[in-house]
């Protein structure tokens, strides 16, 4: 075995130091001073702290996160409202279900965004509304990540087992579904949810092409500034990374009870 | 009786909020695009897509999207591949740490990891500077604006994504069925060749078809990068809708319907192929 290990290694390293090192070029950049020669030169705080300042940065983070937890919530609650009906009472609509839901992985954000955008654009309803629009497109594009992970953990507390006895013991079912199942399944659930937030935060093509003027996020907000000062690119990258880091942590934190459970 | 159809019906109403959002986002849409790809000033016709079979710049976006798509799905593939492998022998926390490294890369797509590139080999970026003084032509005269020079940044998104999908499908092979093998004299690449490789066949399939269907889509790298002066099917797409020129929803619609079916198609291939390898199985 151990003829193999010194390749394995090479290899491992070369990998990692690739994927490594845009991040270090970047984080090193953001914090000093100028970097034109073989070294960077100085360590500054300066250009974090313009960025952290910046109201317009600040702004895009705030309306990044929010028109991702939007839709995030509507799909979570749409399709568990949708996928107890299914379970409990009509088992036979479930391939159905499991089709629509499943049919957006097929269509990438750009055809779902352009054929949303084709077919809304200009009519003078509220599906015009282009946050509306950008809203309802995110909730297809993470719907199939979604529904399995809701679908899993449905199906692993044995939803219509507990539904039963809780019948038998005189509780209604939709109650009991809301009092025992939902926060039986709360740590799946905060997992996928999680998931899908931070990769509604990472987008940058659907936004382009449904509010890129009218909404700008942090991911349009660095495009527009991309020509500007690398160094302060480089420090909201960074800031960028760190929420979605946390936002990482955080699903990892919520993995753990959910272990416990099972 | 009348009870049981207002109780159904209280029932079916709990269906209403995904059934309104995929009737209104996903199935009308969707229709809706056919209708317009296969039209023209109202009436059915195929003039759409004669369009683009005639238009050098549409054959050419669609030409490009596919080789820089392949391309980097297999390269991508195959560093995922002999990374899996390296980390299928390694345990406890050297392994946690690597694939610490691979969840924290695989979250940096996009606009922010475009430009962490442009940091690092833009026209002025650090890597360039350093091979001018250094005296390293392959990186003096990088050129991330170009086909071959981004592709880097493809080759970048697909490993840690890529890994991360192929390391259970490691797992599946036994250490036992190793032992096996060498007992009976086949050497490692033997071992991998005819026994590793064809039982992680499926896995590999199902992490091609994800690391194909994402660089196929792949917009805000080559937007940044080289927007319109190389075509590519994302790019051409979304100009159709909301470019600076003359909107054509219909050519759009169509142009849509052709990334459609490569992706459609491609799933297809892979399922023809992965049965062929689920048979060798039983």
């Amino acid at each position: 075995m151990n003829q193999h290990t010194l390749p394995k290694a090479i290899w491992k390293t070369i990998v990692a130091v690739f994927l490594l090192m845009p991040l270090v070029v970047t984080v090193v950049y953001a914090f000093s001073e100028r970097w034109v020669h073989i070294l960077p030169e100085g360590f500054t705080l300066h250009y974090l702290a313009a960025t952290l300042t910046n109201q317009k940065f600040l702004l895009g983070i705030g309306r990044g996160l929010l028109i991702s937890f939007v839709p995030v919530a509507i799909t979570n609650v749409s399709v568990l409202l949708a996928l107890y009906v299914v379970i409990v009472y009509l088992p036979g609509l479930e391939k159905i279900v499991q089709l629509l839901c499943l049919i957006p992985t097929t269509l990438n954000g750009i055809i779902l965004a352009t054929s949303v955008l084709g077919t809304y654009a200009g009519t003078s309803t509220i599906l015009a509304n282009r946050i509306v629009m950008l809203s309802f497109i995110y909730c297809v594009f993470i719907m199939p990540m979604t529904y399995q992970g809701l679908r899993n953990s449905l199906y692993a507390v044995n939803t219509r087992g507990l539904l039963e006895a809780a019948e038998m013991l005189g509780a209604r079912r939709f109650h009991s579904f809301l009092t025992i199942v939902v926060p039986a399944i709360l740590p799946g659930l905060c997992n996928s949810a999680l998931m899908c937030l931070s990769g509604l935060f990472g987008d940058f093509a659907i936004i382009k092409i449904i509010a890129s003027s009218q909404f700008e996020t942090a991911q349009s907000y660095l495009y527009r500034n991309r020509a500007q000062d690398t160094q302060e690119l480089s420090a909201a990258v960074v800031i960028l990374l760190l929420i979605t880091l946390l936002i990482n942590y955080l699903v990892h934190k919520s993995q753990d009870p959910a272990d416990r459970v099972s | 009786m009348l009870q049981q159809i207002k109780r159904t019906g209280s029932r079916c109403l709990l269906l209403v909020p995904l059934g309104l959002i995929v009737l209104l986002f996903e199935c009308v849409p969707l229709v809706s695009m056919f209708v317009k790809a296969f039209s023209e000033n109202g009436h059915f016709s195929l003039a759409q897509f004669g369009t683009i079979a005639r238009q050098l710049v549409y054959t050419t976006a669609i030409v490009n999207s596919l080789w820089v798509t392949m391309l980097s799905t297999i390269v991508g593939l195959i560093i995922d591949f002999f990374l899996a492998l390296a980390l299928y022998s390694d345990h406890g926390r050297k392994k946690t740490l690597y694939l610490s490294l691979l969840n924290l890369t695989s979250t940096f797509s996009g606009v922010p990891l475009t430009i962490a590139f442009i940091t690092m080999l833009g026209t002025s970026g650090v890597l360039v500077l350093l091979g001018k003084q250094l005296g390293i032509s392959l990186l003096a005269n990088y050129n991330l604006y170009s086909m071959g020079g981004m592709f880097i940044i493809y080759a970048y998104f697909q490993i840690p994504m890529g890994t991360l999908l192929l390391l259970p499908t490691v797992d599946k092979v036994r250490r036992e069925w190793k032992e096996a093998a060498r007992l009976m004299n086949a050497g490692s690449i033997r071992f991998w060749l005819q026994v590793g490789i064809p039982v992680m066949m499926p896995g590999i399939l199902g992490t091609f078809n994800m690391l194909f269907a994402n660089a196929v889509a792949a917009y805000a790298t080559p937007y940044l990068l080289i927007n319109n002066s190389i075509a590519l099917l994302p790019i051409k797409i979304v100009d159709m809708f909301v470019g600076d020129i003359r909107q054509r929803p219909e050519l759009g619609s169509a142009l849509s319907l052709v990334l459609l079916g490569i992706v459609v198609l491609e799933i297809c291939l892979s399922n023809l192929v992965k049965r062929h390898f689920e048979k060798g199985t039983r």
